[in-house]
Order: C-alpha cells, then structure tokens, then sequence
C-alpha cells in the first residue's frame, strides 16, 4: 500500500508506532475517511483470552488523525472470552469488513472511542497513536 | 521584473493580521513621541504563512522575529539589515511549520488607514535584493514578501516570485536572476481580533449607496456602514432552515457578496422552513434556488452571488469559503463545524456557528432542546470548546450513514432511525431565532454593533423560554487551536469525503445510468454501504 499519499500527520503517526511499538503495523486498505490499520501483535489478557488466539487485528483509523478517533476493530476470529460472555458491538460479516475480508478480517467489533469503558484519552498530535494501541488492549481486556 | 496580476485563478491577494501583531508591529516601527515627518525608518522580519482559496490568496502574519539592538539601523543610505538578523529569520523559519516564508517590513512616517503607503524606486530595488537571496536560502514555494506600514496602520504589501532554475546554464541566465522577479500587490488588509474583523480595500472606489433602500439602517450605522457591508464577502455553510433565512437577511441588509456552499437539493419536505422558496423548486439544488432569492432580496448596488454545490467538509468545498471575510455555519454536521472550526484559527476567518437542538418524547411527549450560536476564530473560544460539537461526533459524521447513528440534531427518545436518513426536527421559529442571532454576531463583528466585546455562545432554552450567553468564554487550557491563528495551508485542516455527499452523488450517478440503459435496476439505498 502506498503510504505517500497519506496526511503528513497520519505518515508522521505511523513511523512513530513502528519505530516505537510495532514495526510491522501496515496499512491494508484506505477506503473514504478510514485506514486498516493491520497490527501484527496485540497484547490479550491471558486469564480471559488463553492462547492459543491470533494476537493480530485491524483498527480502522481515520485519515484526519489526531483530529478524528478510531473508530471499529475487525478480527479474523471472533473475540472468545474463557468465560464465552457474548461481547458488545459484535457484528460477524458486517460490510466494513469488505476492504480486508480477503486477508482474513470478517469480524467486526464496532467500538467507538468514547465507548461503554469510557472516553478514550485525547487525542491532540501524531505520538498518540501509541495510545491507541493501549485503548485497543484495554478495550479487549474490558469487553 | 514587473508587477502582475496574481495567478491566472487567483485574483486577488489580502495581507491578514491579528489586532494584536498589528499592535506589535506599530510599537516596533513608531514611538510615541514621535511626530516628526522626517522620521528615522524602522524595521524588521516576520514570518509568514499562505493560504489559497478559488479566487483569493491570503498572506498571514504569524510572528515578529525578535532583533538585537543595532541590527536594524538608519543610515544616509537607507535602511541596513545585519547579516545576522537574516541568519536568526532563517533559523525561525526551519523551525517553523512547513511552508512558513518572510516578509521584511519598514516604516514610512504619515499615512491614512485607507491609502496604503506608496515604495520609493530605491525601496523596490532595495527589497528586491534582499529577498532574492532570502528566497534561495528557503525551501521552495515558501512565500516571501515585502511591506511598508505608515503610522495609521496601514500596510503596502508585496509578494514576490522567482522562478528557480534546474540546470547549471540556467543558473548563469539572467532569466533566473534578481531582475526576474514578479510581484503581486496586495489589494486588501484584514484585521482580525476577538471582537472585530475590519477589511481595508485599496484601488476599489467606494460604492455607493442606495440610500432609500435602506434608508432604516443608514441612520443606525451610516454610509461607512454601509460600504462595509457592500464590500463583505459572506460564506454561508448549509441553506436548509436556518442558511435561507441566512441568505434573505443578509442580502437585505446590503451584504455586497455571498459564496453559498451546500450539496443538497430542494424537496417537499423542506417547503415549510425555507424562506422565498417555490413549489416549482423542488429537485433542485438548494444554491440555485437560494441565489435567486439573494438576487431578488439585494439591496446593495453592486450585488454577487457565487455558488458551490458541494460540501464544506471536502478540500473543494472549503477552498470557496476561504474566499470570505466571515463565514456563517448553519449546517447540522459536526465534520463542517469541525473543519470550520480549525478554518477559523489557521486561516483567521471568523465562523459564526448556530443551530437548534430538540429532543422530542418517543410517544409524542415534552418537547425540550436549544438553539444556541456561537463564534470561533482568533481570540474566541473554539467550537469544540464551547460545546458545538465534540471529536468523537465529528469522526462518526465521517462515516457511511448506515453506521451513523441518529445525528446529534435527531435525538428522538426510545426510536430508532437506524437505515433512515436521518432528518431533524426543524421549526421556521427556531430557525428565525437563530439566524437573527446570528446575524447580530456579523453586525457586531464588522460594524462593532451591539453587542460587543462578548464571546462564547448564546443559547436560548425552549422549554424555559430564556436566552443566556454560556459559560464558555475561552478554549480549554489543552485546546492548541490559538496557536493554530495565521497558519494558512500549513495547518492540516481535518477536511475528507462527505460520506453524505458522496451517497448523493452516487445516486445522482446511478439515475443518470439507469436514464442511459432502463434494464439497469440498481439501486442505491441509504441504508446500505456501497460497493468498495
């Protein structure tokens, strides 16, 4: 995917997260306002999501980052809690998975930044997508 | 080297300034005491920032590069620059935003705010030197510029261009050299402060006025009053409710020029809230059918309407509103509210903002809500912090509507609108109250009308009946957007595809198809995502 022609802030966000915290994050597909975020190896809870479970998913970022949150997580497999509690914002096969469905993604978690567990932290330049990364584990751990 | 016109599109360029740098820039360049005409010429180096609208390109002012004493003198031979001011201006500018440039100012005694002060042969060939070389030691396409400013405040202002060879025997031509520049004049000043935009026209002759016509508001504010009206240029955002009324108020009050920006069109269902509007109007686009009622309302003697279909929250649909002196936001998005909220700060045009909100019972109960109108831009709480919207609304609105949600001027208790489009309450009163509300804030911010000095937003509560200023009256303590005043192009301006628009114009793709072949039945429905 060529990256060039991304927002400056949004290229500036992406070699911060993978010079710093995953340096194999890609971006998988741009469609209107939003980025597949593919990253590569999210930290699950172990006591609630035992191994073995595919530590890979995509956040959808929005290309006006920082100015605009994440909004949406799509997983290969469905997230599948020890307890097997149904978990909230769980749409199998939505449509906006249609960008990474050949990769595998067909799961969508419709998770909103000031969600259910709370607003996330604000976002206000570049280095915040390392908390993103953060939001996502805590969002997963919470569900 | 010779003076053009600007850019084959852009015609005409503005030099913008806060109320608080002009001051700045006068204290540096004049003392007090002195009266004399024979003053000793001061000067300094600023940095500048640029913006691009469709017709206008705008030089902003974003800081005075501090000198040390001697750096800057008066002698028999002008007025000398240190090499080592040049080198600190340089140092400023790498780190600055990308696409800052110069400007290199200096006084000249006397002056009129409404005449601008007229270079001297030696002040052109002086400054033509100076930033030839200033201009090769920037990166390429950073604006550079010259200025004089008198004591009255009033600015001459130059952008000059080279063009930069590519080749070693372009380098050696004098195609390339000092002489080669162009430069364009600046044909207007803005200065914007908290509570007050004034737009100074230079080389336009002063319009007239039909003094019949508005004979009623001539003995409020006058002829200058008038002529400041006929000269504004007025952006309005979103001719539903409230833009229509919007439009007939304005072009009634003798507002010289509108741009109006909406992608909509006229249909029944609008017909009992838009002013001036025709049965036979239905189907068509909401700025067609808004320019004629301007047209016909306009009381100013030399009147122009300028139409975008399109939307506010796109590149396209912005760069016609950064043609205005102020912008009026009456569209219920918060993606608009939030990109004309950053507009307002980096390209310090005042954004008067307002809308109504009503919250109806699922079962036809209590009707509850507000309208309220507030005003961003330089030294005015941000929207976002008064409350217009929130980020996290304005990243849903950059969704497809299936996965909206009902939008924050639809919140009908215990019903879902899921898969519908979704389509406000909308009250002619309401939109009354708030686009005089509105209105009021223009008249106060470019006549200095009442009321003034206040900032923040008005809100009228329905069920109270009552009308209150909010309690916002500043940005947060984290909110950057103060910082963000005069940065023009370099401030990356949250701007994307209106998911809203782009359902509209794939149907409006998908009915010409089927018109070309009628065995086509597809359809596009609001409901579902289109194929990616």
């Amino acid at each position: 995917m060529d990256e060039s022609q991304l927002p400056a802030l949004l290229q500036e966000a992406l070699q911060i997260l993978r010079a710093e915290r995953m340096d194999k994050a890609r971006v998988d597909a741009i469609v209107d306002n939003w980025i597949y975020l593919w990253l590569p190896d999210v930290v699950f809870e172990e006591t609630k999501y035992p191994p073995p479970h595919n530590r890979g998913l995509w956040v959808r970022i929005p290309l006006q980052f920082p100015f605009a949150n994440p909004h949406g997580i799509i997983t290969a497999e469905p997230l599948n809690p020890i307890d097997g509690h149904s978990i909230k914002g769980h749409n199998p096969n939505h449509d906006i998975c249609a960008p990474v469905r050949n990769l595998g993604g067909n799961q969508y978690y419709s998770w909103t930044w000031s969600g259910e567990i709370g607003p996330g932290p604000s976002l206000r330049n570049p280095r915040d997508i390392l908390g993103v990364i953060s939001w996502v584990e805590r969002r997963i751990r919470q569900a | 080297m010779g003076r053009k016109k600007n850019q084959a599109s852009l015609t005409e360029l503005h030099w913008v300034i806060t109320k608080q740098l002009q001051e700045e820039a006068l204290s540096y360049l004049f003392q007090q005491d002195e009266r004399s005409f024979f003053l000793p010429e001061r000067g300094f180096l600023g940095v500048i920032h640029s913006g691009n609208g469709v017709l206008r390109r705008s030089l902003f002012l974003r800081k005075i590069i501090p000198q040390e004493e001697g750096w800057v003198t008066w002698t028999n031979h002008g007025l000398s620059f240190d090499p080592l001011y040049f080198s600190r201006a340089l140092d400023v500018v790498s780190d600055s935003a990308l696409g800052a440039g110069l400007i290199l100012v200096h006084s000249h005694p006397g002056g009129s705010i409404n005449t601008p002060p007229e270079p001297s042969g030696p002040d052109l060939y002086h400054e033509r030197r100076l930033l030839y070389h200033l201009n090769h030691a920037l990166p390429v396409g950073s604006p550079v510029a010259a200025g004089i400013v008198d004591r009255s405040g009033a600015w001459r202002v130059r952008e000059y261009h080279w063009s930069r060879p590519t080749t070693v025997k372009e380098v050696q031509s004098r195609r390339f050299g000092i002489d080669s520049a162009s430069y364009f004049d600046v044909s207007a000043i803005r200065i914007v402060s908290s509570d007050a935009t004034r737009v100074y026209h230079y080389g336009k002759p002063d319009r007239e006025v039909n003094a019949k016509t508005v004979d009623s508001t001539l003995r409020l504010w006058g002829k200058g009053g008038h002529q400041i009206l006929e000269n504004l240029r007025v952006g309005i955002v979103g001719l539903g409710g409230v833009g229509s009324i919007l439009v007939e108020y304005l072009a009634r009050l003798g507002v010289g020029e509108l741009v109006l920006v909406d992608f909509d069109a006229v249909e029944e269902e609008n017909l009992n809230r838009l002013v001036g509007v025709r049965r036979n109007e239905v189907g068509k686009p909401k700025v067609e059918y808004a320019a004629r009622v301007a047209r016909e309302a306009s009381t100013a003697v030399s009147f122009n309407v300028r139409t975008y279909r399109g939307s506010a929250s796109e590149r396209d649909g912005l760069k016609h509103l950064l043609d205005a002196d102020i912008i009026m936001n009456a569209a219920d998005s918060a993606f608009a509210r939030q990109v004309l909220d950053h507009a307002s700060y980096a390209y310090a045009i005042p954004v008067i903002d307002g809308g109504t909100t009503l919250v109806v019972g699922a079962h036809g109960g209590e009707i509850i809500g507000k309208s309220q109108v507030g005003q961003a831009g330089p030294g005015q709480p941000c929207l976002e912090c008064s409350g217009a919207y929130s980020q996290e609304e304005a990243t849903l609105a950059r969704e497809d509507p299936s996965v909206q949600g009902p939008s924050s001027y639809l919140r009908v208790v215990g019903r879902k609108t899921k898969g519908e489009p979704p389509r406000a309450p909308s009250v002619i009163s309401y939109n009354g109250l708030v686009a005089a509300l509105m209105v009021q804030r223009l008249l106060s911010t470019v006549l200095g009308f009442p009321p003034r000095g206040k900032s923040g937003q008005q809100r009228y509560y329905v069920e109270l009946g009552e009308l209150n200023w909010g309690p916002t009256t500043q940005c947060k303590e984290d909110c950057p957007k103060q910082s963000w005043v005069g940065l023009g192009d370099s401030h990356p301006v949250p701007v994307g595809i209106d998911p809203l628009w782009k359902q509209m114009r794939q149907q409006k793709v998908a009915i010409r198809q089927a018109r070309i072949n009628p065995r086509d039945k597809t359809v596009f429905s609001s409901g579902k995502h289109s194929p990616k």
